[in-house]
Order: C-alpha cells, then sequence, then structure tokens
C-alpha cells in the first residue's frame, strides 16, 4: 500500500476544494440582506405577502393543489410571524420538517413543507413591490 | 478502430449504465438536490487511465445520452452532458501531473460536475440562488470523489493488462 506522503498532492488539492467551499460559504453568509416581507406559495400560486415588521398568524390548508386559507389550526400549516422573523408553528404533515427550522428573516431564505407543497420566503420591500397595492 | 476497442468500450459503457441505475435505487437526498455517489465515474476513471481520453469520452458521452434516453428528459440531457464533458476535460487533464493520483482526479472530477450542473441550474432556470448549493455539494463531490477514486485505482491495478490491450 502506498505510503500517505505520496498522496501530498491529492491531500493539497482536497484541502484546496474544502477551503473553497468554505469561503464561498462564509461569503454567502456575510452577504445575505435582512429581508422586509413575507411570501407564501402553494403549488407554485401566490396565496400571500406579509411584512415582517408586524406580529401575525396565520393558518393555510393543507389541501394538495387547493391554495386557500381556513381557520382550523388542526387542518394545515400555521405560521407565525414576531419579533421580525418568520417561522412555522405547527404543521399537519407527518415530517414536520418546517416546524423544525429555525426563524426565517434574511432575503433568500426559505422554509418549505414540501408534503403540502408550501413555499414560504423571505424577500426584499423591492421584491414585494409588485405583489402589494 | 479496432474491434476489440469498440467492444470493450461498449461493455464499459454497459456498466456504467447498470451504475447509473443502481446510483438511481439509492438516492442520498441530504435535503441538498444533485447529491450523489458517481458510480459511473468509476468506470470512467478506469477508461481514462486504462484505455486514453478518446475512450473514455466516448462511453461517458453513450452513457450520458442513454441515460436521458431511458430515464430522463431534455433538461435532465444537458445537465449530464455539461457535467460529465466537463469533468471528463479537467480529469484529462490533471490525470498528467506528476503526483497526483486517482483519487485527486476524481475528487477533481466529482467537484467539477458538480459545479458545471450548478451553472446549467443556474442558467436553465434563470436564478442565481441556487449557486447557495454549491459549498454542500463540493464537500459531497469530496467524501464520494475520494472513494470512487481509490476503488478505481483497485481496479486499474487489477483487472487483467490483456484486456485493454489493443
Amino acid at each position: 500500500m502506498n505510503r500517505l506522503k505520496d498522496y501530498r498532492k491529492d491531500l493539497f488539492l482536497i484541502l484546496g476544494i474544502l477551503i473553497g467551499a468554505g469561503l464561498i460559504a462564509a461569503a454567502f453568509a456575510l452577504a445575505k440582506k435582512p429581508g422586509a416581507y413575507v411570501r407564501v406559495e402553494q403549488n407554485g400560486k401566490l396565496l400571500a405577502v406579509y411584512s415582517l415588521e408586524e406580529d401575525r398568524r396565520e393558518v393555510f390548508a393543507a389541501e394538495s393543489g387547493e391554495a386557500e386559507k381556513t381557520e382550523d389550526e388542526e387542518a394545515g400549516n400555521v405560521l407565525v410571524i414576531e419579533n421580525g422573523a418568520v417561522h412555522m408553528e405547527s404543521a399537519s404533515c407527518p415530517d414536520k420538517l418546517c416546524v423544525k427550522q429555525a426563524a426565517k428573516s434574511k432575503v433568500g431564505e426559505t422554509i418549505v413543507c414540501l408534503p403540502h407543497k408550501l413555499v414560504v420566503t423571505v424577500i426584499s420591500a423591492e421584491e414585494a413591490e409588485e405583489f402589494l397595492p | 478502430m479496432k474491434v476489440k476497442r469498440l467492444v470493450t468500450e461498449a461493455m464499459l459503457c454497459a456498466l456504467a449504465l447498470i451504475l447509473s441505475y443502481v446510483e438511481s435505487l439509492f438516492p442520498l437526498s441530504v435535503a441538498v438536490p444533485g447529491v450523489k455517489m458517481g458510480l459511473p465515474n468509476l468506470v470512467i476513471v478506469f477508461a481514462l487511465y486504462r484505455m486514453g481520453a478518446g475512450s473514455a469520452a466516448r462511453i461517458s458521452l453513450v452513457r450520458v445520452a442513454i441515460v436521458a434516453l431511458l430515464f430522463g428528459n431534455i433538461y435532465s440531457l444537458f445537465y449530464s452532458l455539461a457535467g460529465a464533458a466537463l469533468s471528463l476535460v479537467l480529469m484529462a487533464l490533471l490525470k498528467n501531473v506528476n503526483g497526483l493520483h486517482t483519487a485527486g482526479v476524481s475528487v477533481a472530477g466529482a467537484v467539477m460536475h458538480n459545479i458545471a450542473q450548478i451553472g446549467v441550474a443556474m442558467i436553465i432556470l434563470g436564478t442565481k440562488e441556487i449557486i447557495y448549493y454549491l459549498p454542500p455539494l463540493l464537500i459531497s463531490g469530496v467524501v464520494t470523489g475520494v472513494a470512487i477514486g481509490l476503488v478505481a485505482a483497485l481496479l486499474i491495478q487489477r483487472i487483467p493488462v490483456k484486456m485493454t490491450s489493443f
């Protein structure tokens, strides 16, 4: 079996790639801007745009393909905006991956509920303009 | 082209196809789309070292075309083609660097494959945000690339020379 020393160049190459990945990730983290609005889409259809500044609590029905709001909190996703960030408080889907995600507040961050095809995206004030009256 | 070379290339291509299929049975979906083992690269690295860049390129091209016909669509063809072509070019160049082994070459190929696919996705979908997937893809590329490269080294060493002497 070859000595590890013989693999010096391979290790340098790998190290270089890992450092590159780290730098790119760090640059992304630093470049994130605070968001202003939250866009809610289901099945690609726009449901709502909310400001991050007002605290609120909204329920979205789980009916696949039917983009609609409901009052029944057991039946869908409960979206909560508080302290300038958005999170999913509860969901009627089995995996609850969206509930486990941390609160989001930076532009481009998303919370996705795959079973209900619900996508929540934090957007900037400029992006929100076209949706607002 | 000698018949034996043609037949060997066809056989390796069939092997790469099977590996593509096996790979699709075990999706390594770690929250990031595009993370995969890269099993077909085992065949490509072997062909590159034992039969040269021309053979590796023919095997890779035919594999990509058949995979797109069987399991994919026109978009997946673009993704695979860009990934396969760029990664092979880079691997063929790095193969000639002294002191670099199949592990390093295979890692470079895997990473190049990921970069190319992210690039195509950015063009097709028209969004820059996909680039967020790049760092985790680079890391997974390193891990799978090393594994594939080390196994490829064994194959290159052990498979009888007779099979690839034309």
